[in-house]
C-alpha cells in the first residue's frame, strides 16, 4: 500500500514547533462487544415501546462512545436526556403533521393543485436541510464536554446553508471541480464557530491548497480504479486536522491510507453478518482514527472557562427525519 | 466519632466543571461529606456524600459527581479510599467480566420480539381494518377514481346488467358497508381487482376469456368476498403499519406521507394469501349457490386460464391457486356422473340473459358515455 506522501513544504512551515511540549492524544477504549450489547439492549427496549424509547436509545448510544473516548487520558462526557430529544421527536412530528394537515387543505380545496402540494415536504425538507446540520451539531456540542467543560458552536445557520446553496450550484456548473472549495468553505465556516469552552478552534487551511491535495488525488483514484481512494483520503484527513488549532495546540493526523483501507475492508463483514457485526466494526474504526489524530502544543486550561450554548435538542430529531444526521 | 486523622483520605484530581484545568487534590472522605484540598491546602470543594453518585471507569479509578454541581467532578484511584467509599455509597453499575451474556441475552429476546410482531401483524391488521371508519374507506376511493375513471367502459344496459348480476351475488351479504360496485375498465391484461370503498375493477380483457355470464359470476362472486372480507383493506393497513415500523427504525418520517393512487393500485395488484383466497373461494361458492348460479362457470374459468401456453395471465398470479377451488372443480366434475341432487336453494337460472350478456361484452366498444 502506498506509504504516507511527503507534506509539501509550505505545510512544515505552518506547523507549530513542537517543543517538550504537551501532547493532546486521541485514544477510543469501547470494546465491539460491549458496544454491540448496549445497542441490542436499547434496540429491544425501543421495539416494545413502540419507538418511544428511541431518544432514551440515543443517549445511551452516545454516552457509551463518548465516555470511552479520551483525548489526553481524559474521557468525554455526554449530557444529553432522552426527555429533551423525546421532546424534540414530538415537536419534529408535529411540524409534519401540519405539513400533512396543509397539504390535506390544500387538496380538498383546489383539487388541481393537489398534485403540487404533496411537493411540499421534499420542498421544505430541502431547504431546512444544511439548517438541520447545523442546528444539530451545536446541539451535539453543546452537550458534549470534556474535563468538565462543554463545547459550543456560535453563529448564525444561515450563512452555512447559503454557503451550502452557493458552493452546491458552483460544484455543479463546474462539474465537480468545485467540491474542495466547497468542503472549504463550509469547514471554515463551522470550525471558526466552534468553541471549547471559552477558547476557540481556528482552521487556517485554504480552499486552494485543497484543491491542490484534491485534484491529483482524484485523477490517481480514476486511474487506479479507486485503489489510490484510500491514500486520497488519508491526506485529506492530515490536511484538514493538521490545521486545525486550540490555543496553542495543533492538530496533526498520522492515519495513513493503509488504516482505512483496513477498515473499510473490515465493513464487509456488516452485511455478512447482518449488521451484528457492525458495533465492532465501528469500534475498531473509531480506534484506529483516534490512535492516529492529537493535537500537539499547549492548552491553557486554566484560561479556558465553561461558556453555556443554547442549543435545540429538536435539530437532532430534525436532521434525522431529513435524512442528514450525524449518524450518530 | 472517629478523629480527623483517621478520616480515610487519598490523593485525587477534581475538574471544577467552571474552567477546564484539572486540579490534584487530596481528597477526604468524612462521615457525612467528602471534602478536598489544593495543594496549598485550600478547600477547595465539599460535598454531602447523600448528593454524590459514582461511576466506575475500569482500573480501580472511581468518578464522583454530586448533583449540587453537575458539571463537576473528582477522580479517585488510591484502593483504600476506593474501598472505604463502596462502603458508604450507592454501588456504581459493575462492569460484567464478560460482555457476552448480554448479547446473547438481548441479542435473543429482540429475535422473540420481531417474532410475535410478525406472526401478530395478519391479525392485527385485519382487526384494524375491520375498524376503520367507512370515512377512510370512502376517501380512499375518492383518490383512486381518477386513476381508474379515464379508461371506464360504460355503456347504460351494460353498466345496468352487470350492477344487477352483483346484487343477486350480494342477496346474502350482512354488514357490509356501502355498495359494492363493480366496473369494467378497458385494459388488455386478464384481471379483477378489489379497491378499498368496495369498488370491483373488471378488465376489458378478463370479459373477452369468459365463455358464458357464469364464469363472469363466478369471478365477481369472489371478488365480492373479498371487500365483504376487506381483505384489500387488511393488506393497505399491513403494509401502513410495515412503513410505519420502517420509518421508527430509520427515524426518517417522508416515507409517511405517500399515499398515491398508483401505490394503492400497486398493493391492491398484489398477490392474495393462500387463506384470502380459500375464504374468496368459499364465499363465491355460497353466493353462487345462493343466487341460483351454476357453479362450474367458477372453477372451469380458472382452469381453462391456466391452460393457456401463451402467457400467464394476471389473474392467475394475483389469485393462487386454492385448494377449494380444485375440490370444487373435482366435485362437480364428479357429480355429473350421478344423479343431479344438489343443495340448490333456488332453481339454477343462467347468471344473465343472452341480451344482458351481450350488453357487458361489449361495454367497451363504445367511446365511455360522461
Amino acid at each position: 500500500m502506498e506509504p504516507t506522501s511527503v507534506m509539501p513544504p509550505a505545510e512544515e512551515n505552518r506547523v507549530a514547533p513542537a517543543s517538550a511540549t504537551e501532547v493532546h492524544q486521541f485514544a477510543y477504549r469501547g470494546d465491539g462487544v460491549e458496544y454491540l450489547g448496549v445497542l441490542l439492549k436499547t434496540i429491544l427496549l425501543t421495539l416494545v415501546t413502540f419507538g418511544v424509547y428511541a431518544a432514551w436509545a440515543k443517549v445511551q448510544r452516545r454516552k457509551y462512545v463518548w465516555e470511552h473516548l479520551s483525548c489526553g487520558d481524559e474521557a468525554f462526557g455526554f449530557h444529553g436526556t432522552g426527555r429533551e430529544i423525546f421532546i424534540g421527536y414530538l415537536k419534529v412530528a408535529g411540524v409534519y403533521f401540519g405539513m400533512f394537515l396543509v397539504m390535506f387543505a390544500v387538496g380538498q380545496i383546489w383539487p388541481s393543485a393537489a398534485q403540487f402540494a404533496v411537493l411540499l415536504p421534499a420542498i421544505v425538507g430541502a431547504t431546512l436541510a444544511p439548517f438541520a446540520m447545523y442546528w444539530a451539531r451545536r446541539y451535539l456540542l453543546s452537550r458534549t464536554s470534556w474535563r468538565g467543560v462543554r463545547f459550543g458552536l456560535d453563529g448564525q445557520a444561515r450563512s452555512y446553508a447559503w454557503a451550502m446553496l452557493k458552493g452546491g450550484l458552483l460544484t455543479i456548473l463546474t462539474l465537480g471541480f468545485y467540491a474542495p472549495y466547497l468542503t472549504h468553505n463550509l469547514r471554515h465556516i463551522t470550525w471558526n464557530r466552534t468553541r471549547y469552552g471559552s477558547q476557540s478552534f481556528v482552521y487556517d487551511g485554504t480552499g486552494r491548497e485543497l484543491f491542490r491535495i484534491w485534484l491529483p488525488g482524484v485523477l490517481k483514484t480514476v486511474c487506479t480504479l479507486g485503489l489510490y481512494s484510500f491514500s486520497f483520503q488519508a491526506q485529506m484527513l492530515r490536511y484538514y486536522v493538521g490545521h486545525l488549532q486550540l490555543d496553542g495546540a495543533r492538530g496533526r493526523s498520522t492515519v495513513d491510507g493503509w488504516a482505512l483501507f483496513k477498515i473499510a475492508l473490515s465493513s464487509l463483514t456488516v452485511p455478512l453478518t447482518l449488521g451484528l457485526a457492525f458495533p465492532s466494526v465501528f469500534t475498531y474504526a473509531l480506534r484506529v482514527v483516534a490512535q492516529g489524530v492529537r493535537f500537539e502544543g499547549s492548552i491553557a486550561f486554566d484560561r479556558i472557562y465553561q461558556v453555556t450554548t443554547r442549543a435545540n435538542p429538536a435539530a437532532d430529531g430534525l436532521s434525522d427525519a431529513l435524512g442528514v444526521s450525524l449518524g450518530i | 466519632m472517629r478523629r480527623h486523622q483517621e478520616m480515610p483520605q487519598a490523593a485525587g484530581t477534581y475538574r471544577d466543571g467552571w474552567t477546564a484545568a484539572i486540579h490534584p487534590v487530596q481528597v477526604v472522605l468524612e462521615t457525612n461529606a467528602l471534602r478536598w484540598a489544593g495543594a496549598d491546602g485550600n478547600l477547595l470543594g465539599a460535598w454531602t456524600l447523600s448528593t454524590v453518585t459514582v461511576a466506575d471507569e475500569g482500573a480501580g479509578r472511581w468518578r464522583l459527581t454530586s448533583h449540587e454541581a453537575p458539571e463537576a467532578s473528582l477522580s479517585v484511584s488510591d484502593a483504600l479510599l476506593v474501598d472505604e467509599l463502596r462502603q458508604r455509597l450507592p454501588q456504581p453499575k459493575a462492569k460484567p467480566r464478560s460482555p457476552w451474556p448480554r448479547v446473547l441475552l438481548f441479542g435473543a429476546a429482540v429475535l422473540a420480539v420481531l417474532a410475535a410482531a410478525a406472526m401478530a401483524l395478519p391479525w392485527v391488521s385485519r382487526a384494524i381494518a375491520h375498524r376503520l371508519p367507512a370515512r377512510v374507506e370512502t376517501q380512499l376511493a375518492l383518490n383512486l377514481d381518477p386513476f381508474f375513471a379515464k379508461r371506464q367502459c360504460s355503456s347504460p344496459q351494460g353498466q345496468d346488467a352487470l350492477d344487477e348480476l352483483v346484487s343477486r351475488l350480494r342477496a346474502g351479504d350482512s354488514g357490509v358497508r356501502g355498495r359494492p360496485r363493480a366496473r369494467v375498465v378497458d385494459w388488455d391484461l386478464v384481471n379483477a381487482l378489489t379497491l378499498p370503498g368496495g369498488s370491483i375493477i373488471v378488465t376489458r380483457g378478463l370479459l373477452e376469456q369468459a365463455d358464458s355470464p357464469d364464469e363472469l359470476a363466478g369471478v365477481l362472486g369472489h371478488e365480492l368476498e373479498h371487500v365483504a372480507r376487506r381483505h384489500i383493506m387488511t393488506q393497505l393497513v399491513r403494509a401502513a403499519l410495515l412503513t410505519g415500523a420502517w420509518t421508527l427504525a430509520v427515524g426518517d418520517i417522508s416515507g409517511l406521507l405517500v399515499v398515491d393512487p398508483a401505490t394503492m393500485v400497486q398493493i391492491a395488484s398484489r398477490k392474495y394469501s393462500r387463506d384470502d383466497e380459500r375464504e374468496a373461494d368459499e364465499g363465491a361458492v355460497r353466493r353462487l349457490r345462493a343466487a341460483g348460479i351454476d357453479g362450474r362457470g367458477f372453477a372451469t374459468f380458472f382452469d381453462r386460464l391456466a391452460q393457456r401456453q401463451d402467457d400467464t395471465p394476471e389473474l392467475l398470479s394475483t389469485h393462487p391457486p386454492s385448494e377449494l377451488r380444485a375440490q370444487v372443480v373435482a366435485q362437480l366434475f364428479a357429480q355429473r356422473r350421478g344423479p343431479s341432487a344438489r343443495d340448490v336453494e333456488t332453481p339454477p337460472a343462467p347468471a344473465l340473459t343472452p341480451a344482458a350478456w351481450q350488453a357487458v361484452r361489449t361495454m367497451c366498444y363504445r367511446p365511455a358515455a360522461r
